[in-house]
This record gives structure tokens, C-alpha cells and sequence, in this order.
């Protein structure tokens, strides 16, 4: 699920590239304080994603400051002081990572599993300060992936149907604690974000999932045959829609830090759709190989 | 209310042309085309409301509060036009373009007053003429240079003219080389007058 999320990086300006380091490693220092050191090697630039659109519909005013870290050990760099939308991002983080652990140990089977179980370990402070961090949320999330769960295991023949859950998970964890408009405006961006997300993680792993037998509905769907170049296309398609839409609903919230805002479309728009790219390239030249 | 400026995002001294941009811009942010089945489409509307609100609000101050809006390029029946102008109108108006033109070409050299040029200008302006569009608006604003309709259209177009197809437009605030090497030959001709010599190979 982790890793399409991305900026394209040639298309941001320098200042725009700075500020989304600073927010990177602001949101890393976050993760440090509420959901401990360890849960500091999940750092994802989706979570970072999730925090920049987080900061815009709370209308944060960030602080940038000079900060050390272990991997910055000798100069110190601009990091985006800590603050609430940060905090709740790392929180948000650090549910999802616990919860990928615990069905990678329901999923996988021998040494993978052991391996799993060992992470678990790891993480279980990050697991316990994320649920006591918001017990709330902790639970919507669960049971929104115990649904996912379930439908996955029906094996239902529809992308739309897990995509959607998926969606509803994010529109919950984006516009948790929101009110009004903002709320409306974080349902509607994280569901298309996260039914964006789904469908892209089903469709980079359609080979593997095709091999292993696990569930993946692009497989039910055409039948375990190779892509052809019209399915690419319409797939690609599919996800473009998702992406102008949560565009749409991003642009009604008036962010007065125009850096966000520039970075958070060159996500939008450039970054996302070039993840969906390389995922169809490599499908293709999987398929010429062969 | 907000100030209108402010909603629209421009300064309060942005050309008539940056405040048309920055109101077209933020319509095709708020197009309810984009929200046609989402929830968030009461709030888009709103949204719209507020601009469209404030860029009224900026045009009657602009205007003196004297004049209303014509709502950009040609305004069938905001001025005195006979008939047959009435007729090109409404053609340009359905988009049929080469009537409008074939109309035009029946008006006799002498008789092409204000309105004409203005007219034609807008023709051409369809058919992607846009240079020669540019020289008729002139001519109708020189003509008649008092019609307001004549004067915005005219400003719309060039700014259009100038702003197509650019995905961010940088603001420089310092002077373009040009301006620097002609400032740096004059000093240098300034000071050889009084004797000295700032560049000593001229």
C-alpha cells in the first residue's frame, strides 16, 4: 500500500523541494515523540503526503526551524517544527503500519511469518502509543480493515467494491476531528486517495498475486491473462479520474501557504500519475520478456 | 464582505487584464461541471458566488459605479447599433463566423465606422487572425474612444494574446538585461561627458 505516493521532483521549485524536506523530516521528529524511536524507520512519503493535506485543511501555519536528527547528525536541518496535524499523521502512520504487520502475519506462512511476528515485536510500542494516541480512530481503522478483510477473502470479482473501502478508510483518517466544510472537503479527497491507492497496489502486484494465488481482483477480473495495451489504457484511465477528482476537492480549500498548495498538486498531478506509469511500464516489459 | 481583491487573489493595483485571469481561473476551479455528482457541490457554488460577487464588486468600482458589467467580449443591444449590426452580432454569437464576415465585406469602405472595425476585430479574432484582430480593435477604440465595450475588448485580447499556455507565470521584479546594459551605456556616456569613464573600452 505504501510507496506510489511521490513528488515529481524536477517540477518543484527549489523552495517548494525544501519545505516538503522540512515537513518530511518534521513529521519523522513527530513520529519520534508520539509513537516512539523505532516507528521513526517507517517513514513514508505517503504519511508525509497525508500530513501536507492534513496541514492545509487545518489552515496550519508552519514554523521552520533547525534541527539535528541521528541521520543528520553533523548539520543540522530545516524541519517543520512539530505540530498538530504532524502529530496526528504520525499517529495515523504508525495504525496503519501496526495493522500491515498484523495481517502480514495472518497472510504469510513460514519464515515470512516468523519474520512478521518478529516486527511485531519491534513495534509493538508504536502499535500501543497509536492506539492510545486515538482510540477512536484506532478503531474505525480496524474495522474498516476487518471489512476489507472479509471481502477479500469472499474473493468478490470487482475492483470497485475493496477500492472502496479502502477510500472510506482514508476519507475517515483525513477528515477525523474536522468539522463543516473541511470535513466534507477531507471525506471526499481521502476516499479518492485511498480508493487511488488501493487500485494502484492491486495492479502492481497483479503478477505476483497471479503466481501466489492471492487475492487480487484485476486477476479475477481478466482472468490471470497479461494486460493488453487497451486494458492499460482504461485502468490508467480509471485512476486519472480518481485523481482529477480529489484535485477538485483540494482546490476548494484555500490554503494561504502557496508552497503546500504547489506541492501538494505536483503530487496530485504529476508525482501519483508517474507511479501509475511505472507500474504500467513494467507490466508491459515483463510481458515483451516473455 | 471580504475585500474582492482578496478573493480573487490579485492586488488591488493588477491590471483589468490579471483580474480577468485570475476570475477566469478561479471559474474553472469552481465549475460545477466538476461537482456534478459530489457532495461538495453546494459548497463549490458557494465558492463561485463569492468570486463571481467579488469580481462584480471590482468591475462597478473599477467603472466609476456608473456602468455595468459587460460580461466580456460582445454585449448584443449595451450600445446603440442599427439592425444590421444586431444581425452580425447574433451571428457571431451562434459561431457562424463566415456569414458574419461575408456581412461585413457588404458594408461599403466610407460607412465603416466604430462598430465595424470592433466587429470585424471580433471575427477575425475567431478565425485565430489574432494579429490583424489586434489592429482593428485598435482602430475601433481610436474611433470611438469613449466605448467602453470597444476598450475591453481590446485589453481582454491582448492579454489574452500574451499570457496563452503558460503553466506558471513568474513575477521579476528586477529590470530585464536589455534595460541593464542600455542603464550601464548611459552612465558610461554621462560620465565621459563630465570627463570621466565608467566603461573604458567605449
Amino acid at each position: 500500500m505504501f510507496g506510489y505516493v511521490l513528488i515529481d521532483k524536477p517540477s518543484l521549485r527549489v523552495r517548494e523541494y525544501d519545505y516538503y524536506r522540512a515537513t518530511y523530516c518534521g513529521l519523522c521528529h513527530a513520529m519520534g515523540k508520539c509513537t516512539g524511536c523505532v516507528s521513526r524507520l517507517t517513514l513514508s512519503y505517503d504519511v508525509t503526503f497525508f500530513a501536507l493535506v492534513r496541514e492545509m485543511l487545518e489552515g496550519t501555519r508552519v514554523e521552520i526551524v533547525k534541527k539535528r536528527c541521528p541521520r543528520h547528525i553533523l548539520k543540522p536541518i530545516n524541519t517543520v517544527a512539530i505540530n498538530e496535524p504532524l502529530e496526528y499523521s504520525a499517529f495515523v502512520g504508525g495504525i496503519l503500519t501496526s495493522q500491515k504487520i498484523v495481517d502480514n502475519i495472518n497472510d504469510e506462512r513460514g519464515s515470512r511469518r516468523f519474520l512478521a511476528k518478529a516486527l511485531k515485536l519491534v513495534f509493538s510500542k508504536t502499535e500501543r502509543e497509536s492506539m492510545f494516541g486515538l482510540p477512536d480512530l484506532y478503531d474505525i481503522i480496524c474495522e474498516k480493515l476487518r471489512a476489507l478483510n472479509e471481502l477479500e477473502q469472499s474473493r468478490v470479482a470487482s475492483i470497485d467494491a475493496p477500492a472502496d473501502i479502502f477510500g472510506e478508510l482514508m476519507a475517515e483518517a483525513l477528515s477525523y476531528g474536522l468539522k463543516d466544510d473541511k470535513k466534507l472537503i477531507a471525506k471526499n479527497v481521502g476516499k479518492r486517495i485511498g480508493r487511488w491507492i488501493y487500485i494502484v497496489d492491486a495492479f502492481d502486484d497483479y503478477k505476483k498475486d497471479r503466481e501466489s494465488g492471492s487475492y487480487n481482483p484485476f486477476v479475477l477480473l481478466y482472468g490471470g491473462e497479461d494486460f493488453s495495451e487497451d486494458n492499460l489504457i482504461s485502468i490508467s484511465k480509471m485512476l486519472e479520474a480518481e485523481l482529477s477528482l480529489a484535485l477538485s476537492a483540494i482546490e476548494l480549500i484555500d490554503d494561504e501557504d502557496k508552497n503546500r498548495e504547489e506541492i501538494v498538486k505536483n503530487i496530485l498531478c504529476l508525482g501519483m500519475p508517474q507511479s501509475v506509469k511505472r507500474v504500467c511500464d513494467r507490466l508491459n516489459n515483463k510481458k515483451d520478456k516473455n | 464582505m471580504k475585500d474582492p481583491y482578496k478573493v480573487l487573489g490579485v492586488e488591488s493595483n493588477a491590471t483589468d487584464e490579471e483580474i480577468k485571469d485570475a476570475y477566469r481561473a478561479l471559474v474553472k476551479k469552481y465549475h460545477p461541471d466538476k461537482f456534478a455528482d459530489s457532495d461538495l457541490a453546494e459548497l463549490a457554488n458557494e465558492k463561485m458566488k463569492e468570486v463571481n460577487a467579488a469580481y462584480d464588486e471590482i468591475q462597478k468600482m473599477r467603472s466609476g459605479g456608473n456602468q455595468n458589467r459587460s460580461s466580456g467580449g460582445y454585449n448584443p443591444g449595451s450600445s446603440s447599433s442599427s439592425e444590421f449590426y444586431t444581425r452580425v452580432r447574433q451571428l457571431i454569437n451562434m459561431g457562424n463566423i463566415h456569414e458574419a464576415e461575408q456581412i461585413l465585406h457588404t458594408t461599403p469602405q466610407e460607412t465603416r465606422n466604430a462598430e465595424w472595425n470592433y466587429l470585424y476585430a471580433c471575427v477575425l479574432a475567431k478565425k485565430g487572425y489574432y494579429a490583424d484582430a489586434q489592429r482593428f480593435f485598435d482602430m475601433a477604440c481610436n474611433m470611438d474612444p469613449n466605448n467602453h465595450e470597444y476598450q475591453h475588448a481590446r485589453n481582454m485580447f491582448r492579454g489574452r494574446s500574451q499570457q496563452n499556455g503558460s503553466y506558471r507565470t513568474y513575477q521579476s521584479n528586477g529590470c530585464c538585461d536589455l534595460d541593464c546594459c542600455t542603464s550601464l551605456i548611459c552612465m558610461d556616456c554621462c560620465c565621459e561627458c563630465m570627463g570621466g569613464d565608467l566603461i573604458a573600452c567605449c
